[in-house]
């Protein structure tokens, strides 16, 4: 029987594991490293480097140099955050076709899934070398807070790579099923997920083997590279000041002052003051080198991410809201992300919890631990009843709708319904004599239609002509256990139905991904 | 290894009874049932017909009946594991309505506010539900109590209300066991 791995792909980092003689344990590579950075560097013609290699090449190559692709995946490209990132990276951002967005290398444009698809195929070749044996199923992990583009995306970048993507899971339940496997209590978890590029709160019941989601929220907007951000920030404030120079404006320097100040973060996590310096960044008029030299100390540096960390307690108020429970109800936390490693965030975490997180997880680990046990589990599922595994039931994290006359949304399915799941309701024309009829499909929480994300637009027409209200279409949404949508709309009258597999706008058809299969081109 | 003989037969009966079963008959609970046996019953019921469990049965019409059956289940659990949508889907059967309950559309009728305070419907409910959850977040345990008690006289219907009072009134309990009075009294 082949085996099936887990990869946990992180906007800075990813992990690949495997379950063997029952027990999930992460692979490294050749050279025993644990975690990979999520960096592709293309270099002439084929030539192409992922991981730690790649990481390297971000100094000399950073227009090649193509990092936190997991940040712009799914994404239009008009949206805050592709604009933000436009103004950041080294590496050119391009609209693609359908307002999406493409990476352009060397006079090419790359989509991020044929990004992510190599640091994937990265994962799966390793996973390969270290055992000996072709891989060729996986379960992949994505934020719980992810919207059904990001995850469609995801799993296309899967499917470039050569992977048989057996299931989509979100980054909290994989964590917190790496947590509780085998461990026959009943217990309420929250999992408080900060990563590179997103926050997550998921609130799990476990009962034995059943994970059951009864929460989750999120902001894809926050995390540790936000950190930095604020560093690069600070730290280009006082140099401007003292030199008159803007090292925002140069985009090396700015890449080595955010490399710093990652560099920077990280110690801080241990010591309680950090000096460093950059030897010429930058030249001023007259062409002479300039040193930047700075430091900063963890009183400094936790008033200034402060701010930050408490909107993730927004976040935290609101998962426990929707779980109608308190902070009382929670047996155990467990703390996921490599931003969970800042100080700050621990002692904020146990205060606003009352309750000590438990210590005995690998914030970098724990996720992809649980992608290999589901991926386990689902690959030797036979349905013999005798059979054990863990069962994951999870929720969707965002309401789901369609938009109706006068710029609402009128939503079909409310967060957090337990998935996979199905709604159907019955639409009437609005003028007369309509023929046909648009239907956009909106993920969000708000009435208005502004105010949430269109996901997919499609036209249903041959309707038959008739007064204003005559025409009934019913409008089933399905999602499955992915947390992806699948749409239908049927006119009651003739059963005419169209089935629409949601493409999100700017999403790859299967076609398009079939030829961008990395087999096809001798990857 | 195959699926069991038994289990094949109840899931194309199911399949073929599904517009006709509630939610209570799906869950193979008492319409009376306290709500946590609720999810006990979802559980068991989860174990049996989740998808995953056969992940790997090479039987395409086997596996579209569980989802269907499945997809109802987890829905039913949705609705009834909620005290008043499912007060609610309770009127909607004893009236003879659909054995199925609109969530989306009930919560827009009813303009439900989402977000803190969204378990209140009206002004009053929700300014003293507010007002219990911060002082339950300030570990006040005792004004909680009164905040959500307010709460629950101003909407004596409203059972999510009750739950939040339930609930800080076991947290005052648990947390003053064994400690002297702090001279904080509570007078209703």
């Amino acid at each position: 029987m082949s085996r099936a791995v887990g990869i946990d792909l992180g906007t800075s980092n990813s992990v690949v594991a495997v379950v063997e003689n029952g027990k999930a344990q992460v692979v490294p590579d050749a050279e025993g490293n644990r975690i990979q950075p999520s960096v592709v560097t293309f270099g002439f013609g084929n030539q192409v480097l992922v991981g730690a290699r790649a990481k390297r090449q971000v100094g000399s190559h950073p227009e090649n140099t193509v990092y936190s692709a997991k940040r712009l995946i799914g994404r239009k490209y008009f949206s805050h955050e592709v604009t933000r990132a436009r103004e950041t990276v080294p590496y050119q951002i391009v609209e693609g076709p359908e307002h999406d967005v493409r990476i352009r290398v060397h006079e090419r444009d790359f989509t991020l899934q044929e990004i992510s698809a190599h640091v994937l195929l990265k994962m799966k070749t390793i996973a390969e070398e270290q055992l000996g044996e072709e891989i060729d199923k996986a379960v992949i992990t994505v934020p719980a807070y992810f919207n059904d583009a990001q995850r469609q995306a995801t799993r296309d970048a899967g499917i470039i790579a050569g992977l048989d993507v057996l299931r989509i899971i979100n980054e909290p339940t994989a964590a917190a099923l790496a947590y509780g496997y085998q461990q026959q209590h009943d217990k309420r978890l929250a999992v408080y997920d900060l990563g590179g590029g997103t926050f997550d709160i998921s609130i799990l019941q476990v009962s034995g083997d059943v994970f059951e989601v009864i929460s989750t929220a999120g902001d894809t907007f926050l995390g540790g590279d936000d950190i930095d951000s604020m560093m690069v920030n600070y730290f280009a404030g006082r140099f401007h000041s003292a030199h008159g120079i803007d090292l925002r404006r140069s985009k090396v320097a700015l890449q080595k002052l955010r490399e710093a100040s990652e560099a920077c973060k990280k110690r801080l996590s241990r010591e309680s003051e950090v000096e460093f310096s950059i030897p010429s960044i930058i030249k001023d008029p007259d062409g002479k080198s300039i040193d930047l030299q700075d430091s900063i100390t963890r009183p400094r540096f936790n008033e200034m991410i402060y701010p930050l960390i408490q909107r993730s307690f927004k976040v935290v108020d609101e998962a426990l809201q929707a779980a109608r429970l308190t902070t009382l109800d929670i047996d155990g936390i467990i703390m996921v992300g490599g931003t969970t490693r800042v100080p700050l965030v621990r002692e904020s975490v146990e205060r606003y919890f009352r309750r000590q997180p438990e210590f005995d997880v690998n914030p970098d680990e724990v996720v992809a631990l649980g992608a290999a046990i589901q991926a386990d589990t689902l690959a030797n599922a036979t349905g013999a009843s005798n059979e054990v595994g863990a069962l994951l039931i999870d929720v969707t994290p965002q309401s789901l709708g369609i938009a109706t006359a006068g710029g609402f949304v009128e939503k079909l399915l409310v967060r957090n319904s337990p998935i996979p799941t199905e709604q159907t309701r019955t639409f009437v024309t609005g003028t007369d004599n309509q023929t046909s009829v648009k239907i956009a499909v909106y993920q969000g929480e708000s009435k208005l239609e502004v105010d949430n994300e269109v996901l997919a637009e499609f036209i249903m027409d041959g309707l038959r002509p008739a007064p204003r209200g005559e025409t009934r279409i019913d409008v089933t949404f399905e999602i499955d256990a992915n947390g992806i949508l699948q749409v239908q709309a049927k006119d009651k009258e003739t059963g005419v139905s169209h089935s629409v597999k949601i493409q999100a706008s700017g999403g790859l058809s299967p076609e398009t991904v079939e030829e961008l299969k990395f087999d096809n081109l001798g990857f | 290894m195959t699926v069991d003989a038994r289990f094949r037969t109840e899931v194309e009966t199911v399949v073929t009874l599904l517009d006709h079963l509630n939610y209570y008959q799906l869950l193979k609970v008492d319409p009376a049932t306290h709500h946590q046996d609720v999810q006990a019953a979802f559980f068991r019921e989860s174990r049996r017909f989740h998808p995953d469990r056969y992940f790997g049965v090479d039987d395409p019409a086997f596996k579209a009946a569980v989802l269907t059956i499945y997809k109802r289940i987890a829905e039913a659990y949705g609705i009834l594991k909620e005290p008043e949508l499912r007060k609610a889907y309770d009127a909607q059967i004893a009236a003879g309505g659909s054995v199925r309950f609109d969530r989306a559309e009930y919560e827009q009728a009813s303009r439900k506010v989402s977000g803190p305070g969204g378990d209140a419907r009206t002004s009053r409910g929700r300014k003293f539900l507010l007002l219990g959850l911060d002082r339950l977040r300030r570990k006040d345990y005792a004004g909680a109590v009164m905040n959500f008690q307010f709460a629950a006289n101003t909407e004596p219907d409203n059972d999510a209300l009750k739950a939040h009072l339930e609930k800080a009134r076991a947290a005052l309990a648990e947390h003053t066991e064994g400690t002297p009075s702090q001279g904080y009294r509570l007078r209703f």
